[in-house]
């Protein structure tokens, strides 16, 4: 026996340190520029970016997709009125101009005349109202069938079957074949913005009827009118596109984008990086564990994802009758919880390019409409962390509520890594200060059902997140007016706040861009600092390396990441 | 016999109706919706419940089911691949699994064989221990943690076999993780045939045979290993199956698009039709294989026929 | 010369091969069945020293998580990734704190501060962690253990003896259960319930024990037909009576080491839970959980998944020389081979 012990302590421990050694010359290997990659590619000139895709394809159909993978999917094969520029402005890409009429409310466009779709046919003006129709259309039961009516879209509203509107009523006419016509009900200044979002990409109508069922469902099945096509799709495993010689810039792309992008979906972290090691990918996400050791290698680098983590505190919806709850209606509670948290460690513990959160609007996701400047630089760092203080509003309210506090912490278990730790962070810095915090990790869907409507808001406070669907801060402020039964699961109820939401979406602000601005800055602070209604505590990072043999895909906070424009270099 | 096996197929079929049953409810109980929960209305939710049928009570849907079935219909995803029928995404992905699941059975059952054989071979010598030592190692690293090793000094450093799975070449890559999965089977095959085996080379006849004068080793292939090979049919075929289902991990790990996989997202997703599909398949195979050890066995040894049937 | 008249002495005969040995008969004392297992056991070294490291382990199990200031959940921020460092051994050149050939904690100025295990990616000390996991993952591994013999065996002795009807119905019932995915059964339960330590518990009480049951029955089976039970039958005695004074004994070794062998899988089956996220909630640790933790670090640093790996393995490795003791000594003819 005593050799058995011999025998395995040993052979595991050297695994181990075998482990460790070869770890440093991997990191070597690829500090000095992949010198251990295969010559796959010497010989002929690089002709194909591959991809890692960290999660699959879901669907091809601009009115189904919801994912962030599916709308990269559409946007290289698809393309919309206008596409995303490298800093996340909008330019013409279908459309070849476009006029507004004095007052904001008209848009008129004029479609390119090469625009075509891939079996010949030309882009029409009808193809886009097809396409509107069908979103709004209750028998396609599109998640996004909503979004024309925060567009401001002339009846947008007409999804829901209640509304006694048809989706023929929607604001959007073909004046010919190739003018469409958009009308607003009022202005809005992220409307060309999201007609570069595939849900207003274009749908051919005769292609679509034909296929029924299939639409959108195999390669055969998709048509295709921006600069690339699919020319395979194997879900699970990976989609393919080529440059399509029927883009109206086709010679353009032809001569400076990559003739073919494959998109490898690799969910594995681990493997995923030493597929790239070994030259078989060109860009590779990181996870937190491996930033360390990779944070030298050419080609790092952190992007900000537009998601901002926060706190939802349930402080007024609280139909169960929990203790903890109850608790959270106590404003020194609310508070104490805000400046407990050390918001620049937790995110820098997360080592994945995470930043804390300064209020609940990310930064870079919109600019002040007069100068540009970024909203988080206009309104400043309206959290803070100071234990002090908040051992303070925690006495406070320990002696109002006559007993200690205990919470319960609702988060995801199946939403990434980061958001466990960031709950197990979150828990530590919230005892430091007094609190008692028992974690209740539950899969997304689970999470949502317990603090939504379906179980009457069963929770005391939620680690949630909110991505923004456009590049306003409006889509954020939206959640937590007291109408909104939706998304304000905390059932936030302030006169003041909505006044001043309404003022800049509805009131003031329609007519003045920088009265609904301030109208934002100062509704954040009466959300966040004020009330304390809601606590923000980080927003989410990627970290990335991407090959030094291309030009990085476009990131935007905000809208569709663009792998449209990749170079090999 | 037939009389007995048409018993058995029949009893099979109940069970699996009642297993989908159970299924349907289950995901019954599930919470949450299949749908974008987090930015949907309650309205827009009404509308999706609408269009795919979800707002019938479940006995209706379950009947719509089985009639959808026999005609080879498994419904439409709702979340993984949208609207995309739930048969044409097993068809590809179930293949591989198969792939990978007998490249594992396969690679364990020899190196089981041989670990065990070795072993029984030397009962109670320092390669005995060794061989159990082997075996124990086998069973207590977690495969994904020998997936990745496997990964990091085969594929990547040594750069013999390919670190992922490749469409191009399936069989080259999936030896790794067929390796990977296989250390368990191995273990198991190992443990049993050193058992059996050594149950078999004390038992009169092989001393009968061995003092004839036959040499060692076609005493060895021949009588004792034929007897052994009975039971270790009965554990692996159980084994297949749970490879099948176990192989979610190592699926992950290669980028390998296979059913293990699938299952997993579906019940996270909450992908109802997804999840049933993935699961009946796994409950067919597994009451097949039930079926067929069963048979099997009623077939070796009449006796149990017997007092089945009762 | 007749026989008769010839005298033997002693010395007539010579042993042809043993010589100076003496045949005598020799009066053994009479021992109890349980007093044979137990001295075939202690027989086996690899089986005893096993036993000897199962109860080390439960100790540490016990009094590890104390044994230092830290708890399971406490973060220290600054101190992430140290590599294991223990007073006076780090002196021999292991667990010293280097990383890559430098000394992580003189790197950060640490003078005073020892991680045994080192620390995790949030500060964590492992020590802690790995002890206060492996009491986790062994309650696992007791809960199988007890729904094993208390459902599955009851099971396949009921189902087995009584055969019939009934023992169709009870298997139909058996492979339904182990029909579905047990996947799809914990993802449910960890739902319903919190999900964690009662909810595996759960899907083993639900599904653990149908391995057993299995053996359970067929060991019925084999016995049933022995001519002892149907002398016991005719002598009029109850089913109940004939299941549990003269079928179970028969069948105990053989239920004991499946039962044995069960524990590796419970815990197993949580370890593969975790991986998937569906394992105990965090902050608290099991086995599996810190070994899926520290998979993700496992090529940047590598202590982190070492240590419960090793931690693992040797209980594995423990329990399973556990079981091949056991069955060897309820098998005597194991013994004399």
């Amino acid at each position: 026996m005593k050799k058995v012990l011999t025998i395995l302590l040993p052979l595991l421990l050297t695994v181990g340190c075998g482990g460790s050694a070869a770890t440093s010359n991997a990191n070597g290997a690829s500090e000095s520029g992949t010198a251990n990659a295969p010559a796959a590619t010497t010989g002929d000139a690089k002709t194909v970016v591959t991809v890692q895709a960290p999660t699959p394809v879901i669907s091809m159909d601009t009115a189904i997709a919801t994912d962030g993978t599916s709308f990269i999917a559409q946007t290289m094969c698809i393309s919309g009125l206008m596409e995303l520029d490298e800093n996340g402005l909008p330019v013409e890409d279908l459309a070849e101009s476009y006029t507004v009429s004095d007052d904001g409310l008209v848009y008129t466009f004029k479609i390119r005349d090469n625009a075509n779709w891939s079996n010949g046919e030309p882009v029409t003006a009808n193809d886009f109202v097809y396409a509107w129709q069908r979103v709004v259309n209750p028998d396609t039961a599109s998640d996004y069938n909503w979004i024309f009516e925060t567009a401001n879209v002339l009846n947008g509203g007409c999804y829901d079957p209640e509304s006694g509107l048809e989706p023929e009523d929607l604001g959007v006419v073909a004046i010919d074949d190739k003018t469409l016509e958009v009308t607003l009900v009022a202005p809005s200044g992220f409307f060309l913005g999201l007609l570069a979002f595939p849900t207003f990409f274009p749908v051919n109508q005769k292609f679509a009827e034909e296929k029924g069922d299939q639409f959108a469902l195999s390669v055969d099945n998709i048509l295709a009118c921006g600069p690339y096509k699919l020319i395979s799709w194997d879900p699970g495993y990976s989609f393919e596109f080529e440059l399509n010689e029927g883009y109206w810039d086709a010679s353009n792309y032809a001569a400076k984008y990559a003739p073919k992008v494959v998109f490898r979906e690799i969910t594995d972290t681990q493997t995923a990086l030493m597929e790239y090691q070994s030259g078989n990918l060109d860009t590779v996400t990181l996870s937190g564990e491996q930033v360390d050791a990779n944070r030298d290698a050419e080609g790092f680098q952190n992007r900000l994802a537009g998601y901002l983590f926060y706190l939802s505190l349930n402080a007024n919806n609280n139909v169960h009758n929990r203790a903890g709850a109850a608790d959270l209606a106590n404003l020194n509670v609310r508070k104490a919880i805000s400046y407990a948290i050390d918001r620049e460690t937790l995110a820098a513990s997360l080592n994945d390019g995470s930043i804390a959160a300064g209020g609940i609007i990310p930064v870079a996701l919109a600019g002040n409409p007069n100068t540009g400047a970024d909203f988080r630089d206009d309104a400043g760092t309206i959290t803070s962390y100071d234990v002090d203080k908040a051992k303070e509003f925690y006495q406070k309210a320990v002696e109002e509520l006559g007993h200690e506090v205990t919470l319960e912490l609702l988060y995801g278990t199946d939403e990434g890594d980061s958001i466990i730790k960031a709950a197990e962070q979150i828990q530590f810095f919230l005892e430091e200060v007094g609190f008692t915090i028992n974690l209740n990790g539950k899969p997304k869907k689970e999470r949502l059902d317990l603090a939504g409507n379906a179980n009457e808001h069963d929770y005391d406070f939620m680690l949630t997140r909110w991505g923004p669907d456009y590049a306003d801060p409006q889509t954020y402020m939206d959640l937590f007016v007291s109408t909104n039964t939706s998304n304000n699961d905390g059932g936030y109820n302030s006169a003041e706040y909505d006044a001043l939401v309404f003022d800049a979406e509805s009131g003031a602000g329609i007519s003045d861009s920088s009265v609904r601005w301030k109208d934002f800055i100062d509704a954040e602070v009466q959300l966040v600092e004020t009330d304390a209604a809601i606590v923000p505590v980080f927003q989410a990072g990627g970290a990335m390396i991407i090959s030094p043999k291309i030009s990085s895909p476009e990131f935007h906070s905000a809208g569709v990441d663009s792998y449209r424009h990749i170079v090999i270099k | 016999m037939k009389k007995y096996i048409l018993k058995r197929v029949l009893i099979s079929i109940a069970t699996l109706l009642v297993i989908i049953l159970i299924l349907f409810i289950l995901m019954d109980l599930m919470p949450g919706t299949p749908f974008n929960d987090e930015k949907l209305t309650e309205v827009q939710l009404a509308l999706l419940y609408q269009k795919y049928g979800l707002d019938k009570p479940l006995l209706v849907r379950f009947f719509l089911y089985l009639k959808n079935m026999i005609t080879g219909d498994l419904g439409v995803s709702y979340a993984i691949n949208k609207n995309f029928p739930i048969s044409e995404m097993i068809k590809g992905r179930l293949g591989i699994s198969l792939m990978v699941g007998a490249m594992a059975m396969i690679f364990g059952t020899i190196l089981g064989l041989i670990l065990g054989i070795v072993a029984a071979l030397n009962h109670n010598t320092w390669i005995d221990n060794l061989c159990s030592v082997i075996s124990v190692i086998g069973v207590s690293v977690p495969s994904y943690v020998c997936a990745l090793l496997l990964c990091y000094y085969v594929a990547f450093k040594l750069q013999l076999l390919p670190i992922l799975y490749n469409q191009t070449a399936p069989f080259k890559s999936l030896i790794l993780p067929a390796l990977a999965l296989s250390v368990s089977p191995t273990a198991n095959v190992a443990r049993f045939t050193r058992s059996e085996m050594i149950d078999v080379l004390n038992s009169d006849y092989i001393s009968l045979v061995q003092s004839k004068g036959i040499k060692n080793y076609k005493v060895i292939i021949k009588h004792a290993l034929r007897n052994t090979m009975i039971p270790i049919i009965t554990v692996t075929g159980p084994l297949l199956v749970n490879l099948l289902t176990g192989s979610s991990v190592i699926e992950r790990i290669f980028g390998i698009p296979g059913i293990g996989l699938l299952m997993i997202s579906g019940i996270q997703q909450n992908d109802y039709n997804v999840t049933i599909a993935c699961s009946f398949i796994y409950s067919v195979m597994y009451i097949a294989v039930m079926l067929v050890v069963d048979i099997l066995y009623g077939i070796i040894d009449p006796r149990i026929r017997v007092s089945k049937e009762g | 010369m007749s026989v008769k008249d010839h005298e033997f002495h002693e010395d007539d005969f010579l042993f042809a091969h043993e010589e100076g040995k003496k045949l005598v008969d020799q009066t053994f004392k009479a021992s109890s069945y349980w007093k044979d297992v137990w001295g075939n056991f202690k027989k086996n070294k690899g089986a005893l020293i096993g036993a000897i490291i199962i109860v080390i382990i439960i100790l540490f199990a016990l009094i590890g998580p104390s044994m230092n200031e830290h708890t399971y959940k406490s973060i220290i921020h600054g101190q992430e990734c140290l590599t294991p460092r223990i007073p006076l051994i780090e002196k021999l050149g292991i667990f010293n704190g280097y990383y890559k050939g430098k000394d992580q904690y003189a790197a950060k100025g640490f003078k005073d501060i020892y991680y045994w295990f080192g620390s995790d990616t949030q500060g964590r000390d492992i020590f802690t962690r790995v002890w206060s996991g492996t009491r986790v993952s062994l309650v696992i591994a007791f809960a199988a253990v007890v729904v094993d013999i208390f459902i599955g065996m009851v099971y396949g002795l009921v189902s087995g003896f009584v055969g019939g009807k009934v023992d169709i119905f009870m298997q139909r019932v058996a492979e339904i259960l182990n029909g579905i995915p047990t996947l799809v059964v914990v993802t449910l339960l960890g739902i319903v319930l919190k999900p964690g330590v009662s909810s595996i518990i759960f899907a083993l009480i639900l599904t653990g024990w149908i391995g057993m049951e299995r053996i359970a029955r067929a060991q019925v089976l084999k016995v049933k037909e022995q001519e002892y039970i149907l002398a016991s039958t005719t002598l009029g005695a109850s089913k109940f009576r004939l299941i549990f004074s003269e079928v179970l004994p028969n069948i105990f070794g053989q239920v004991i080491i499946t039962s044995m062998f069960s524990i590796p899988n419970a815990i197993f089956l949580e370890a593969y839970l975790s991986f998937l996220g569906l394992g105990v909630p965090a902050p608290l640790a099991s086995l599996g959980s810190l070994v899926s933790d520290g998979y993700k670090s496992m090529t940047t640093y590598p202590h982190i998944l070492i240590i419960p790996v090793v931690v693992l393995g040797v209980l594995m490795l423990c329990f399973n020389l556990f079981a091949d003791g056991l069955r060897d000594a309820f098998d005597p003819k194991m013994l004399n081979k």
